[in-house]
């Protein structure tokens, strides 16, 4: 068996051979941060190709705005912000980003510790994925990204009163699906047993 | 403030999830780079064709200019001397020598004077401009070239009391066809002779000189080319005796006295 030691490279070594225009370091850059971020853009889009697309698009973007980068704050937060912004500039662009649609209050509010050991992440994943656009845009940018109602209303061009309900109805929907899949575990273990 | 705990139950799960691209998705990345590139290269390709272009045609439009400045001065200095008007005030502002020259193939000015009435005012109104810049020796010298239509006045005068004279006189009683035709042959047969003027080639000489050298240079140069019929000084001073207007004055009376035999 041969075992193989790649060389890790650090986000300066990326950074200065990006902007030299080196093509290693930018498959370096792609290697370290393409899984990632195609996971951020999984979470806005739910298509895989328009996801990979945005993806690739959003590295462009960084070697272009690589000059750009001051060195405040991680680099890999720096290109998550883009690649968030990339994301939600392709919604803008390409889809109708808000729904009014009414959704009843749960019956009851999960129990969130016990799920989260039985629940994996590609089961939140689809959860997420499954919200209509509206909620999931403005469900992924406060719980998941951190940002203020403020921040999500001028990136959106809406109002916070809409931003909050949005968030508040994302939650109503994801707190029927947990429920539902609490149901279908607990039947599974039920079984087991 | 509290997280929600749906919120916080997300966040934890999926905040460093990875999902793994495809292999196309690489393929993509590396078209999209090096397609990146290829703008660049066209861009300084472009840029440099341009670059030259632009500095050729610079320095063709600027040559150009040139020639057409140099052609263009030429073609001022052989006008007629209908143009003179213009050149005087030139010469004022430049005040440069002047030095007067007849060009080889140019005829003698008494006969070149045209006889059509239209045309006699033309040298007249330079002749007025003349006698109003006598100050500037150029302008005297400019005026030499006016006197030759002094000169052909002369002859024209000469011509048409000849012409005058070789008409019969008119016999009404006679009662003759050809002499009612006459008046009219005449003017056809003249039209044919009507020769251009001649052309007056001046030379600018660079530098200032004084006023009593040029006019010395002047009149050699005149005495040396075919003006035989005077000094430059004599020409000077009948250009100068010139009032305005006078020309013409006595085209006309030419022309009346003529009409008026007829009609006798």
């Amino acid at each position: 068996m041969k075992l193989t030691i790649k060389k890790s490279i650090n986000d300066d070594e990326i950074i200065q051979g990006c902007l030299r225009g080196k093509r290693d370091a930018q498959q370096s850059l792609y290697e370290k941060y393409a899984a990632k971020m195609l996971g951020v853009c999984c979470r806005y889009l739910k298509d895989r190709d328009e996801a990979e697309d945005v993806m690739i698009a959003s590295l462009m973007k960084v070697f272009e705005k690589l000059e750009q980068f001051k060195g405040e704050g991680s680099f890999e937060g720096w290109v998550r912000r883009l690649v968030i912004n990339e994301c939600l500039s392709y919604l803008r662009k390409n889809k109708s980003i808000f729904m009014a649609v009414d959704v009843e209050k749960a019956e009851r509010e999960p129990d969130y510790h016990a799920l989260s050991d039985k629940l994996e992440e590609n089961d939140l994943l689809i959860f997420v994925k499954s919200l209509p656009i509206g909620y999931r845009t403005v469900f992924n940018l406060y719980a998941i990204e951190g940002y203020s109602h403020k921040e999500i209303a001028d990136n959106l061009n809406i109002s916070v009163n809409t931003s909050k309900s949005q968030l508040s109805r994302a939650r109503v929907v994801l707190q029927h699906k947990i429920i539902e899949a609490e149901k279908i575990v607990d039947s599974k273990l039920l079984t087991n047993d | 403030m509290t997280k929600h705990k749906l919120d916080q139950l997300f966040k934890d799960k999926l905040e460093h999830t990875t999902v793994e691209p495809s292999s196309m998705a690489f393929e993509k990345f590396q078209n999209q780079i090096s397609g990146k590139k290829k703008p660049l290269a066209w861009f300084y390709i472009a840029a440099s064709v341009s670059l030259i272009l632009g500095v050729s045609t610079w320095f063709w439009t600027k040559n150009y200019e040139e020639s057409v400045d140099i052609a263009s001065t030429e073609a001022n200095i052989v006008d007629p001397i209908y143009d003179l008007d213009g050149w005087a005030e030139d010469v004022q502002q430049s005040n440069s020598a002047l030095t007067l020259e007849q060009v080889p193939n140019a005829s003698v000015p008494g006969s070149a004077a045209p006889l059509v009435a239209d045309t006699k005012e033309v040298p007249s109104t330079v002749n007025v401009t003349i006698a109003q810049k006598e100050t500037s020796p150029a302008l005297e010298i400019i005026a030499v070239a006016q006197s030759k239509d002094l000169r052909a006045k002369e002859v024209i005068d000469k011509e048409e009391s000849e012409a005058l004279k070789e008409i019969p006189e008119l016999d009404l009683e006679s009662d003759h066809p050809v002499l009612v035709v006459a008046t009219n042959e005449i003017e056809e047969i003249r039209e044919p002779t009507v020769k251009p003027l001649p052309k007056v080639k001046i030379t600018f000489i660079s530098g200032k000189k004084k006023r009593k050298s040029l006019i010395a240079e002047a009149n050699m140069s005149a005495d040396s080319t075919n003006v035989k019929d005077g000094t430059f000084n004599k020409i000077l001073n009948s250009a100068r005796s010139l009032a305005n207007g006078s020309l013409i004055a006595d085209l006309r009376d030419v022309k009346e006295n003529f009409f008026n035999k007829n009609d006798d």
